[in-house]
């Protein structure tokens, strides 16, 4: 079996996505973690086009961008399918995968203030609206009973996004507003491969802290 | 029932699976599409290179239909592809689904590693070069340089992808080539509407040799909308970007518009007006003229 490393970053939910995807998979994997503020020779080696982790290298070839290492990896290792083999419903499953990560709003609820963060507040909460609604339904997990990528790709919701809602003092997910969404949150952290593979949520809350200060005090220059 | 109340129970409540009453089921397989647009195109070209039968609709994206609406609530966008009538979204996506189905001609790379890099690749295209060179097109002065040089970067990294080889998917066209081929026909138009080379035989020879290559496939050139349409839409887009005003409106002025309602209703009035479409055009031929008379009074 050819060796398989991951670099990651140890409060980054995207790291943590490849994490629980190789260890649904029971892939054994070497973890090197990352200081992303003194990136290293082999990272940029690695991921010269956005020099980001997390990066997974199988047999010496890198592959990033987190959702492309987890299709990766649901391919190279297909025991324990974490998509559909229907074709129609790989399709919806990646619709809902890629839907909601990435929107420059959640970017600009952690860095602005005012306005601007009213705006973005909004905005997310019609995306979680959306993702509850049509994506999740009446499912206990998108995966249906048990978890799937879908799930592993909005896992970041709990402990992360909460943890960025404490540090920017404005919370978006509530149970009133988002029910199946909260749901949805305390089945998956209930999870064994979920659970027993968490950052530290107070570490991760004075990481979210120190950026929120970082970013509030650019945003306003 | 109706068969979109039959479709609910079948889905469990998730709506985007009804399937619109206004569509007749003959045909398997529909694409729901913009004429010009350079991810409908894709949709197209790899349905023509898998040999596989479509209806094609075309969509006027100002007044959307309730087929789309109802095929795609979330985005209302196009593509949309519609096999038994069960609606796929999201062109690379539409991509993939159609390479899975239908199995001869192989767009994708079997291996794993292969089939990541080429979706990494796609995916960066759409979100750096796609928008990068339009975002480069629209601005102006330091801001464009800015935006030009950063776009370039950008294609720099295809360059080097190509390097090599024939066409992205190697000896023959593959997913990637489809995902970037809007830059020999869209880029170029953009290039011309926008004022500014990003790709060209000095800057990347290799990539402009792949656009050559490329656009002489007979199903990809067979596809391409026409030129002059795609220019007449980019200029209009620009302008509208750049005019980018509102004078007279519902909340500034709602006694003004009201009138402009009633007014534009009145038969004589409606007939005798000139197709919007060539003011917008005659405007935007006008404003870029003043532009350049400016540009080089300065």
């Amino acid at each position: 079996m050819e060796e398989v490393k991951l670099h990651g970053f140890w409060p980054s939910p995207f790291s943590q996505r490849v994490i629980w995807a190789l260890k649904l998979k029971g892939v054994e994997y070497e973890y090197i973690e990352e200081d992303i503020t003194n990136k290293s020779e082999l990272l940029l080696k690695y991921n010269p086009v956005y020099k980001k982790i997390p990066v997974l290298v199988h047999g010496g070839k890198p592959i990033v961008e987190s959702l492309v290492i987890l299709e990766y990896i649901e391919e190279t290792w297909p025991h324990n399918p974490l998509l559909p083999t229907d074709a129609y419903q790989k399709a919806i499953a990646r619709f809902w995968i890629q839907f909601g990560t990435d929107k420059p709003c959640f970017r600009t609820f952690f860095q602005a203030s005012g306005e601007e963060l009213e705006k973005a507040a909004k905005e997310i909460l019609e995306i979680l609206k959306i993702l509850e609604e049509q994506g999740l339904g009446d499912k206990k997990f998108f995966g249906g009973d048990t978890i799937n990528l879908v799930d592993i790709a909005h896992g970041w919701l709990p402990l992360w996004f909460e943890s960025i809602e404490e540090a920017v003092g404005v919370k978006v997910m509530e149970s009133t507003t988002l029910p199946r969404l909260h749901a949805w949150i305390q089945n998956f952290m209930e999870v064994d491969v979920i659970k027993e593979n968490l950052p530290d949520r107070e570490k991760v809350l004075v990481h979210m802290k120190k950026l929120r200060e970082k970013f509030v005090a650019n945003h306003s220059n | 029932m109706t068969a979109a109340e039959e479709n609910k129970d079948l889905y469990r409540g998730e709506q985007w699976f009804i399937a619109p009453d206004e569509i007749q089921s003959h045909g398997e397989v529909k694409v729901i599409g913009a004429y010009l647009s350079l991810f409908c195109t894709r949709i197209e070209w790899a349905l023509k290179l898998k040999g596989v039968e479509y209806e094609y609709i075309e969509e006027d994206l100002k007044n959307k239909s309730p087929i789309l609406i109802n095929s795609n609530p979330v985005h209302k966008k196009v593509p949309v592809l519609l096999h038994h009538d069960n609606p796929i979204v999201e062109s690379l996506l539409i991509l993939e689904y159609i390479d899975e189905v239908w199995k001869e001609k192989p767009l994708l790379p079997q291996d794993p590693y292969q089939k990541a890099i080429a979706r990494f690749w796609a995916k960066f295209a759409d979100e750096k070069c796609v928008w990068g060179a339009w975002g480069a097109c629209q601005a102006e002065g330091e801001e464009k340089e800015k935006a030009a040089e950063s776009a370039m970067e950008s294609f720099a990294f295809l360059e080097k992808q190509i390097e090599g080889k024939m066409f992205f998917g190697g000896e023959e066209i593959g997913y990637l080539d489809l995902a970037l081929g809007w830059i020999p026909h869209w880029l170029n138009v953009m290039e011309e509407v926008g004022d500014l080379k990003l790709v060209d035989a000095e800057k990347f020879p290799l990539l402009q040799e792949w656009t050559q290559r490329f656009i002489q496939v007979p199903i990809i050139k067979e596809c391409l909308p026409a030129r002059e349409k795609l220019v007449n839409y980019f200029t209009a887009s620009l302008s509208y970007t750049l005019g980018d005003l509102k004078l007279v409106d519902a909340e500034k002025f709602p006694l003004l518009q009201e009138w402009t309602q009633r007014f534009i209703q009145v038969p004589i009035i409606k007939e005798c007006l000139p197709a919007r479409e060539k003011l917008v055009n005659y405007f935007t031929a006008s404003l870029s003229y003043t532009r350049s008379l400016k540009a080089s009074h300065q």
